[in-house]
């Protein structure tokens, strides 16, 4: 009630050609909102059913972390979002979404959807709260089957989730740098598919990297 | 070069593809595993290459990358990772004025380009001899006292430079220059400038006269009566030496400007003897790149 009083004495004011209320404020006051909305609408739990069938339930803010499931969800043009929750589970089509894939995903999404924004301001509380994202990300990311790992980041890259790709992406960089080519074919399993003859052009085209410091 | 580069990217591209034309990127070693990295669509790849060659510029970790295997060898030429490595480099504006001289391809830009190498450190070493006074007892004896000394330089990628002068040994020393916000308050931060073969350096220090901490607290307030600014200007010329690239910086200028609190300016220019001022050589530091911190953007 108080919201919806406040929000009247704005436009009254506005109507009576006042001078404009503070800015700051305003933009305070609309992110309060905003943040209380996606509150709101994170109680709305939808399923999402994987590629072998397998239903999980999500927050809806969460869920739309995901831009395809955000724009399935438009494409539905449901007015009244508690309606979405008693529909049908929203497939996702691609065979990287495994059982094991999406519920990492849900978890993930789950964690995440009221990150703070990206603040290039100083603000050491937020600072602090995407400190320890990211070394929950860094634990949650650390998956010792490569299979799982590589459906993850496959289905997160199909579902759109951009910021869940990076963490996949940043986690498999930093396990190929530093290594050799023998040692990043033995971890990632590749046949060495180069002609004896390739190799050395190869060699010879990198010629700058191997020069002795 | 050239003809090599497009015969096994033309070759590669030809054997690394279905029958509809989608290029795959490898072949698994095993089939036991269910799901292998080459099931990783290539713009995921490309993402992670983003990562490793990360804001830092490690394109040596991705010639790398790409002598794994055909698929991986395709995807490490992609230009656009070397397109974006010789903006963050030099400017977009020249660059893109100058890629016809490389063949419109980025990655020679990258290698045959004068610039600074991005992965190490640049190292001086100054030795001299200081007569010691000769002793009471013995008139005959005059010790002689070898100094050295280092000049240390590490520059990144976007312009920004980091110097320290310290009489610490590498192994000491090499560490403190990892981060672009150094902890060791005696490394000086400033900015370059690639100008055809010299690199130009410009790095203010700032002292504050009294050092107290309330000259500190009002540093703004009376800053002309208590600061004064050191400023170094030092251009150095970039030499490549056999096959190693950019290896060697020659001094060519190296000044530094004063400027007193009470306004008096002062200007020093070193005259710049080989002895007194040796050149700098490249050495590779594996630590300043194990880790990314921000991908390629």
């Amino acid at each position: 009630m108080n919201g919806e009083y406040s929000l009247d004495t704005t436009e009254g004011m506005a109507a009576s050609g006042d001078p404009p209320t503070n800015n700051a404020v305003d933009d305070y006051d609309a992110e309060e909102a905003l943040e209380r909305q996606r509150e709101e609408e994170n109680k709305i739990k939808i399923k999402l059913k994987s590629f072998e069938g397998g239903v999980y339930e999500c927050g809806l803010t969460a869920a739309k972390m995901s831009v395809m499931v955000a724009n399935m969800l438009d494409a539905l043009q449901e007015t009244d979002l508690t309606k979405i929750a008693t529909r049908e589970p929203i497939p996702l089509q691609n065979d990287a979404v495994t059982n094991k894939a999406l519920e990492k995903i849900v978890e993930w999404v789950d964690h995440h959807w009221d990150d703070p924004p990206i603040d290039p301001d100083f603000d050491d509380e937020k600072e602090r709260r995407n400190e320890e994202l990211s070394h929950w990300d860094k634990q949650f990311i650390d998956i010792a089957d490569q299979g799982e790992l590589f459906d993850i980041i496959a289905a997160a890259n199909f579902m759109d989730i951009k910021g869940l790709v990076e963490v996949g992406a940043k986690h498999i960089c930093n396990k190929i740098k530093g290594k050799s080519c023998t040692e990043v074919r033995e971890m990632l399993k590749i046949h060495n598919d180069f002609t004896p003859e390739e190799e050395a052009a190869i060699h010879k085209e990198n010629e700058w990297i191997y020069a002795k410091d | 070069m050239d003809d090599a580069d497009c015969d096994l990217i033309t070759r590669f591209l030809r054997l690394n593809s279905d029958e509809f034309g989608n290029v795959f990127i490898c072949s698994p070693k095993q089939t036991t595993s269910r799901t292998h990295f080459s099931c990783l669509p290539f713009e995921v790849v490309l993402n992670i290459l983003k990562w490793i060659v990360s804001n830092e510029l490690d394109l040596r970790s991705l010639e790398q990358f790409g002598s794994v295997c055909r698929g991986f060898y395709i995807a490490s030429r992609d230009q656009e990772l070397w397109r974006l490595s010789c903006y963050k480099t030099w400017d977009s504006h020249s660059s893109a004025a100058l890629i016809a001289n490389y063949g419109n391809n980025w990655r020679h830009m990258f290698v045959e380009r004068v610039r600074p190498n991005f992965n190490g450190a640049y190292i001086s070493r100054t030795t001299y001899i200081r007569q010691g006074e000769a002793s009471f007892q013995d008139v005959h004896y005059r010790p002689c006292y070898l100094v050295e000394y280092y000049r240390y330089i590490r520059f990144f990628p976007n312009g920004h430079v980091l110097m320290l002068t310290t009489a610490d040994d590498p192994h000491q020393s090499l560490p403190s220059l990892r981060h672009r916000k150094p902890k060791n308050s005696n490394v000086l931060s400033g900015h370059y400038r690639i100008n055809g073969q010299t690199i130009s350096i410009v790095i203010k220090r700032d002292y504050i006269s009294d050092g107290s901490q309330t000259a500190r607290k009002y540093k703004h307030k009376n800053r002309d009566q208590s600061v004064s600014t050191q400023t170094f200007n030092i251009s150095l010329d970039v030499k490549t030496v056999r096959n190693r690239r950019n290896h060697q910086l020659l001094w060519s200028h190296y000044s530094v400007h004063y400027r007193k609190p009470n306004g008096q300016e002062m200007v020093t220019d070193f005259d710049l003897t080989a002895n007194k001022f040796p050149s700098f050589w490249f050495s590779r530091v594996k630590s300043y790149v194990t880790t990314a911190d921000h991908k390629l953007a």
